[in-house]
């Protein structure tokens, strides 16, 4: 049950001392703020029996007491104070672990599987689990121990004076403290699987339903969505409520057993002082260190609540490993290296999630320093080859070589240095356009300028106050979709990489921005192989080669002269489907 | 509705929707603290006999007996506490987002598609969701601050003004010097909250770029990358909350120095060494416990609020985001107008249209002005940014014109503007396909009968079989039961359009609206959908918006639009005629650009 937790518990090894002095100084907190009560009440107590003669007025030695209730009162600020910033320091060093840590175990999953796992909703849900998981510390060993100590100190306070009250204090105390939060947790962790579940659904049909925003509402069944889409909350939403039932009955549980506690203790102190002799002025004494001592209760029901969230976080990060199969890199013995960059596509087939052709035997070589354009309606393929390439998804069949050397024979690190790619969506990152740009190599301004000028994109650096250095703001909304788009190629053309892989570049581009951005492509690969995406039926002859796919077979592929002059070919055909004079139109005037 | 509403107001404003629950739970909260006063008066009670009295051990039967009945009513009033919370939370969540689902079909899909989905999704859920620990947590136990110190202050005032005063006069300093010794403790927890938040945006953000990372070959590197930046913001957030937690501190150091405060002062006075802050029946050991298990609880309201601080500034983010969702103005049409229900087919008048987007300069529809006769397929083509879509959306009703307007005539009655039809009543004419068909979880009939409620099976075979699915739908395991979408049959996008052209089928609506019905098709399903939508454009008023060669070839007539004007309209061959708009030019070169 716990196990799944025990590597982030090791993850704490390193900071043992500073997460113990961070208990230490709650537990010195709590043993303040009980010492202030129990103390305040036996001085009391003490006093008001010798305030009863004149004579044991005067020899009362007020002056310990007195000090220890100061010392109490500022020693429970202080060692709070204390207290937080360590264990929120201690934390933040284990956070920045423990991202380390989940970094290193995402990273080898593959890029592409990953999105298909639900894309940047999953990523979202896992800053969520990390984040969750860093309160393991925080908010459940430290108060767990922290209780334990507490409900130990309190015994001990008592049991100084009385054992075996002390004893009864202490056992009762733990009970009160587990049992209903227990309880909670246990019943607790169907609701909040269920809650989980509605919730994933809901949403993702919320999602759907948007983007059907104007049929669902030509068809006046959009108040009817609302409703099934409310009714699915109020669902869930019950799965909420009975959790917080439940919560309240625990706490009423604790309430009653501490009620029970508090009576016995006193019941027993007053037991003894009449049948024993003890001192009367510490029944006072003892009532409030159990009143004190339920204040490090009070915060067991919270860690409990946070290590079923950690619970589920660690099963899910744990779920997404096994879910997602590694793209496996061969190791120093049995890896090649490239002679060139000739590629060999041979019979490729990939099938993706559901058994489903993307690809089905495509054989294709690409010659070093040849420009090829990919051709083929939406669907058809043209990314999944482009993923192949790069070892995002695993081919089900057929081969594929790089200057002679199989591609999964190759390091990653070689893999890597071959190819430089532009996806569809270019990530920002948040730091300077510089750094997005460089990518962690050493590359020149006036080169960068030069590739962002080629691109249009110099107007738009002259806006940027700070320029290079400026970062893109939180939301990464400072550049247009179509900026963004010739951002990433930008990126892309500085990487020294002998294939230059473009995945439709120029969508969204109005026409002259569009030869624009081919020119410098054209420009920025020649010497480099150029493998690019498109659907647009432009620059075709710049191109040496056009491959056409549909629907994961390769129709056709040779120059574009070729092609255009045999009326039979796909890509005639596709030119003529389209009205020349139409397509002239479509061109603002 | 003020536009000039802050978040704080709006949410304030929001919480008369969970109101009683609210209510509620203060009631709870209030009546817990009253059985507070039970328990400390028979610790009290029971101190006082045995201490000072020297009573009999059956002297203390009344307050043993009555202690564990006050801590169960006090855990049942807990109890009720956090139920109402979370009701009253639960209550509001689920007002607002009704509220901002139903705000969406007001202010339409072509306002929702220029929010982006998924933006959108995210605030109807995630931000709705995030009001619940304010409305649950922070409220209540915020208007408990103001109640709870007060009764025990009423409670301690008629034993010792001496001590109401000491309460007192660390008790109203507390807020204020929360906000004084931290010049701005607020401010500083909203850079606590702001700090923590960039700390795991930027995690997220390097997770999201991961295949980025791979691509550049510096995944591997970025590890150290992670722990590096995290270290940073370590520094930095800890810089911040060195202060901020100073504010919390100080709390606490009022709530310990007035405790010790109080005893020494008690302790004193039973010594006999001061003799001022009692009124004639002076304090006994009773009155001073009494007092002493009091003080603590005089504090405990601001600091449990200090712990659902965040809560409040996560909700005073999500209001902002929602905020403008459900304020912005729209035009909203009279729904008082009498039913509307065309007996033949339809004819349309559009007489100096103009629309524009809100904060663009320049409209979207500029003058437009032309007629649509009745049975007509009219195809609409342009560039993109010509208006064809902002045409669409005027005519669905979607869109209000800021000049001009469309009438609507059928048979021999007098012509009705489009703005004295009620909107229920012009989309139960109208039939959609469009680039992207949504397919409902549910069955195939499901799917059809969204279309037409009262179609029977017989006219959903009919449909099917018109849209070219027959021979799909013979496939099919379980025939009309068939399970389509999240959990079901997957569904491509050729099978998905002619979903769509099947429902068109079963509207039996006067207009059609074609947008791009054959985009991002392969061969085969373009032919089927054309052969479909040919016999569906038969008696009915089709307007097609398309670039495709042989859709034009089944319109009646092509209107040319270029930024937002009309530039011609006449059938196909009257434009391509030598003088034409779209004559061909003598030779016919490779053109330089067309979609696949």
């Amino acid at each position: 049950m716990f196990k799944k937790l025990l590597p982030y518990l090791r993850l704490m090894k390193p900071w043992a001392w500073l997460l113990a002095l961070g208990i230490a100084l709650q537990l010195l907190a709590l043993a303040s703020s009980i010492g202030l009560m129990a103390l305040s009440g036996w001085f009391l107590s003490a006093s008001a029996l010798a305030g009863l003669s004149v004579a044991t007025a005067q020899t009362f030695n007020y002056l310990l007491p007195s000090a220890g209730v100061r010392f109490f009162a500022l020693s429970r600020t202080g060692t709070r104070y204390a207290e937080r910033l360590v264990t929120h320091d201690a934390t933040f060093r284990l956070l920045s672990r423990l991202r380390r840590h989940v970094y290193e175990r995402l990273e080898p999953l593959s890029p592409a599987q990953l999105q298909r796992h639900g894309e940047s909703e999953l990523m979202t849900r896992l800053t969520a689990d990390i984040d969750a998981l860093d309160g393991l510390y925080l908010r459940v060993l430290a108060p767990s121990i922290v209780a334990l100590l507490g409900i130990v100190v309190c015994g001990v306070v008592i049991g100084v004076f009385a054992p075996a009250i002390g004893v009864f204090a202490a056992c009762a105390l733990l009970t009160s403290g587990l049992l209903g939060p227990w309880l909670a947790w246990r019943a607790g962790r169907i609701h909040s699987d269920a809650w989980q579940q509605d919730n994933t659904r809901l949403r993702a049909r919320l999602l759907e339903r948007l983007n059907g925003l104007s049929e669902l509402m030509i068809y006046n069944r959009w108040q009817g969505e609302v409703d099934k889409l409310i009714k699915g909350e109020h669902a869930r939403d019950t799965h909420e409520y009975r959790l917080a039932c439940q919560w309240g009955s625990s706490q009423l549980l604790s309430q009653t057993l501490l009620g029970l506690t508090l009576t016995g203790v006193l019941g027993m102190a007053g037991w003894a002082v009449i049948q024993h002799g003890m001192d009367a002025t510490l029944v006072a004494l003892m009532g409030l260190a159990v009143m004190g001592g339920f204040e490090a209760i009070a915060l067991l029901p919270q860690a409990w609540q946070h290590l079923g969230r950690i619970q589920r976080a660690a099963a899910r990060l744990d779920d997404i490993r096994s879910n997602v199969a590694e793209t496996r890199f061969p190791d120093a013995e049995t890896q090649q290296t490239p002679e060139g960059a000739r590629l060999c596509l041979d019979r490729l087939s990939v099938h993706l999630e559901g058994n489903i052709a993307a690809l089905s035997s495509v054989s294709l070589n690409i010659e070093e320093g040849e420009h090829l354009l990919i051709l083929g309606p939406s669907g058809s393929g043209k990314t999944t080859l482009f993923n192949s390439l790069i070892r995002f998804v695993s081919p089900s069949d057929g081969t594929m070589t790089l200057g002679g050397a199989p591609l999964n024979r190759l390091s990653e690190r070689d893999l890597r240095a071959q190819f430089a790619v532009a996806q569809q969506e270019t990530h920002l990152f948040t730091t300077s356009y510089r750094d997005n740009l460089t990518m962690g190599r050493d590359v020149s301004d006036t080169n960068i300028m030069a590739v962002l000028d080629a691109l249009a994109l110099g107007d738009w650096l002259e806006h940027q106050p700070d320029g290079l250095s400026g970062f893109p703001d939180e939301r990464g909304s400072s550049l247009s979709g179509g900026q963004l788009r010739r951002f990433g190629i930008a990126r892309a053309l500085l990487r020294q990489a002998p294939i230059v892989l473009m995945d439709e570049p120029t969508e969204g581009l109005d026409e002259a921005t569009e030869q624009q951005v081919w020119e410098a492509i054209q420009k920025w690969c020649c010497n480099r192989t150029l493998i690019a995406i498109t659907h647009r039926l432009t620059q075709l002859e710049q191109f040496d080669r056009i491959a056409m796919l549909d629907e994961g077979h390769l129709v056709e592929h040779d120059t574009p002269t070729r092609l255009l002059a045999d009326p039979g070919s796909r890509l005639s055909t596709l030119c003529r489907r389209i009205d020349p004079e139409l397509a002239g139109l479509m061109r603002t005037p | 509705m003020a536009s000039n509403e802050t978040p704080r107001q709006w949410l304030k404003r929001t919480a008369g929707r969970g109101a009683r629950w609210t209510r509620l739970s203060v009631i709870a909260g209030t009546l817990s603290t009253l059985v507070l006063l039970v328990q400390a008066w028979c610790i009290a009670t029971i101190a006082q006999r045995m201490v000072i009295d020297g009573a009999d051990f059956s002297s203390l039967t009344l307050p043993l007996m009555l202690l564990p009945p006050a801590f169960i009513v006090r855990g049942l009033l807990i109890r009720g506490r956090t139920i109402c919370s979370a009701r009253g939370g639960i209550e509001i969540r689920q007002s607002v987002r009704r509220e901002l689902l139903e705000r969406i079909a007001v202010l339409g899909p072509f306002w929702a598609r220029r929010q982006h989905s998924a933006t959108l999704s995210n605030r109807v859920w995630d931000q709705v969701d995030a009001l619940q620990g304010f409305y649950a947590d922070y409220r209540p136990q915020m208007l408990l601050c103001g109640i709870i110190p007060l009764i025990i202050l009423v409670a301690v005032a008629p034993l010792s003004w001496a001590a109401a005063l000491i309460l007192i006069a660390t008790g109203p300093l507390i807020p204020m010097n929360m906000a004084m010794v931290g010049i701005g403790a607020k401010k500083r927890q909203e850079d606590q909250f702001q700090e923590m938040g960039r700390m795991s945006r930027h995690f997220l953000d390097t997770l999201q770029g991961l295949s980025t990372l791979k691509l550049f070959g510096i995944s591997k590197h970025q590890a150290q990358e992670v722990h590096t930046a995290s270290e940073s913001f370590r520094r930095r957030t800890m810089r911040v909350l060195r202060l901020a937690f100073l504010s919390s501190t100080v709390l606490e150091f009022f709530a310990s120095v007035s405790i010790a405060l109080l005893a020494l002062y008690l302790g004193f006075v039973y010594l006999g060494q001061f003799h001022f802050g009692m009124y004639d029946h002076g304090i006994n050991l009773f009155i001073g416990l009494f007092i002493l298990i009091l003080a603590p609880e005089f504090y405990q309201p601001l600091r449990d609020l200090g712990v659902h601080y965040h809560a409040k500034a996560e909700a005073e983010a999500a209001a902002e985001d929602l905020m403008p969702i459900l304020n912005r103005r729209v035009f909203e049409r009279d729904t008082d107008q009498p039913a509307w229900q065309p007996e033949a087919s339809i004819a349309l008048t559009l007489e100096g249209l103009s629309a524009r987007y809100a904060g663009r300069a320049s409209p979207a529809l500029d003058n437009v002005t032309f007629e649509l006769h009745a049975n007509e397929m009219l195809a609409v083509i342009g560039p993109s940014g010509a208006g064809k879509s902002t045409l669409l959306n005027v005519l669905m009703g979607f869109m209000h014109p800021e000049a001009g307007g469309v009438s609507i005539k059928e048979g021999t009655r007098p012509p009705r503007a489009l703005t004295d039809i009620r909107p229920d009543d012009w989309q139960r004419q109208i039939a959609w396909v469009g680039q992207s068909t949504v397919i409902v979880s549910g069955t195939l009939a499901d799917n059809l009968r969204l279309a037409n409620d009262a179609a029977s099976d017989d006219a959903l075979l009919d449909a099917l079989e018109q849209a070219a699915l027959k021979h799909w739908f013979d496939a099919l395991p379980d025939g009309l039961d068939t399970r389509l979408g999240e959990g079901g049959r997957a569904v491509s996008g050729g099978q998905a359009r002619r979903i769509a052209l099947a429902r068109a089928f079963l509207r039996e609506a006067r207009l059609v609206l074609l947008d791009e019905p054959t985009a991002s098709l392969d061969q085969a399903s373009e032919r089927l959908v054309m052969d479909a939508l040919a016999r569906l454009s038969s008696g009915r008023t089709v307007v097609l918006l398309t670039h495709r060669m042989e859709l034009l070839a089944l319109a009646d007539r092509v209107l040319m639009m270029d930024q937002g004007r009309v530039r011609a309209l006449d059938t196909l061959d009257a434009l391509r005629a030598p003088q034409g708009p779209l004559a061909r030019p003598a030779a016919t070169d490779i053109p330089e650009r067309r979609d696949v």
